[in-house]
């Protein structure tokens, strides 16, 4: 059990990371970009959503999977789960530890309600081989590290192309994105790109 | 580089905002999912584009009128009803975009889902925040939605003509070569990154063209017709004050240096 728990981790973390693989991106990064620390809190914060919210939302999948409109409402059943989540935790961190509050606070709305979070869910649930509770729990955590130690990635590799000398129309944004979709190809190669959609 | 206000491409820009100068994936980088894994072909660009514009529109015009009558302790309500209500939208939405092809919603998958918390709805909410007018709020979205749709459709064509060689699921006969590896992610973000160049690269040369055109006076025609050309050779020689070229050997001194 131990073994398939960090071998669902370890995919989820690296072969199947959520920014590299699916470029599934969140809002605010510009600002989050400016020092590593708020990354982290964010990530933290982010992967700590998820680790509650991903069995949660392997139970309810469970209860409503095979009803008639299943498609349809399979969507907004995994947002409520994280709206539900984010509500519950900003009204507890408000009320009973406003010193956590006014650290967390401004990230909150954003790590919780996002596309890592919303995306892992719905691909969890569409994932056959996550049929056991603490295997949704191993994806989730391996996604949320994942995720976090992605972001780190871009933001030294803001740092060290903000300093090298580039074609005036590649600087910025090309750049990112062309040295991005380098590494996932190099992440891609470990996968053979059979990720199901 | 700095040109007048007034200037027509000043203007362009100005009145295109959103679309070609600040576009939200070129400019920002938002919304990558969609451009950079879920657009491989036009039908799915087109499908995901339909989605943006009927999830961002409604949530752009309700919201300000929801959050009216919502208390302000409970303002802090307001993201997270953004991608409910885009959700809510969502829902129908599957259903219209479903009948442009059956395979489209397959090929999407749970991107379309994603469309609830596209980081372009929220990016959105920050813009026009403080805006009162209802419609200065629809223009705002309709030029996100014209910028989000721009670069679908670029990256979507480019994937889907180079990856299959087909154009919205025809055969392109004089497409001889398939690179299919460019439907990896890996590759897409290497497609925008280099159309967000591309991008750049237009701006920068039209920008320095009308920089060029401005600083010699000519009228713009006599410029286009004349782009390219050498200045003349007796204005250069004019300035510099030496001998005009037909007469000049390397060999030869200038007269004044003989002189001295």
């Amino acid at each position: 059990m131990m073994m398939k728990f960090f071998a669902i981790f370890v995919a989820a973390l690296t072969a199947e990371n959520l920014f590299f693989t699916r470029a599934f991106d969140v809002y605010g990064l510009r600002e989050l970009h400016r020092s590593p620390k708020k990354m982290l809190l964010f990530g933290g914060l982010t992967t700590a959503v998820l680790a509650v919210a991903g069995p949660v939302a392997y139970g309810i999948n469970k209860l409503i999977y095979g009803l008639p409109f299943y498609y349809y409402i399979n969507g907004i059943t995994h947002l409520l789960i994280l709206v539900g989540l984010y509500a519950g935790v900003y009204w507890l961190l408000k009320k009973y530890q406003p010193k956590v509050f006014e650290l967390v606070g401004k990230y909150l709305p954003y790590a919780a309600i996002n596309c890592c979070t919303f995306g892992s869910l719905l691909l969890a649930a569409k994932d056959t081989e996550l049929d056991r509770w603490w295997k949704a729990l191993a994806y989730h955590c391996g996604a949320g590290i994942g995720f976090t130690l992605a972001m780190l990635l871009l933001w030294s590799v803001r740092q060290r192309l903000s300093s090298c000398h580039a074609s005036k129309s590649f600087r910025g944004l090309p750049l990112q994105m062309i040295t991005v979709g380098l590494i996932a190809l190099a992440l891609v190669g470990l996968t053979g790109n059979q990720l199901p959609a | 580089m700095k040109m007048n206000k007034n200037h027509w491409y000043a203007r362009f820009l100005r009145g295109t905002k959103g679309v070609f100068r600040g576009n939200p994936v070129l400019g920002a980088g938002l919304a990558l999912p969609f451009v950079v894994v879920a657009a491989s072909s036009l039908q799915t660009a087109v499908g995901l584009s339909i989605g943006a514009l009927l999830t961002m529109l409604p949530v752009g015009l309700l919201i300000p009128l929801i959050m009216q009558k919502i208390p302000e302790q409970f303002r802090w309500l307001d993201y997270p009803l953004r991608a409910l209500i885009a959700a809510l939208f969502l829902m129908p939405t599957r259903v219209i975009v479903g009948a442009i092809s059956p395979a489209l919603m397959d090929s999407v998958g749970v991107y379309f889902s994603l469309l609830c918390v596209s980081t372009l709805l929220f990016a959105s909410r920050a813009m026009t925040v403080e805006e009162q007018r209802l419609e200065k709020v629809l223009l705002e979205l309709t030029r996100l939605w014209l910028g989000l749709t721009m670069v679908l459709l670029l990256v979507g064509i480019c994937r889907e003509v180079l990856g299959n060689g087909t154009l919205w699921g025809k055969p392109l006969t004089w497409m001889k070569i398939r690179f299919s590896a460019v439907m990896v992610s890996g590759l897409g973000f290497i497609l925008l990154g280099f159309i967000a160049a591309l991008g750049q690269k237009i701006h920068r040369s039209v920008l320095f063209v009308c920089l060029w055109i401005g600083k010699n006076g000519r009228t713009v025609k006599d410029k286009i017709v004349h782009f390219g050309e050498r200045p003349p050779k007796e204005n250069k020689n004019k300035i510099s004050g030496e001998i005009p070229e037909e007469t000049a050997d390397h060999e030869q001194i200038p007269e004044g240096k003989e002189q001295e």
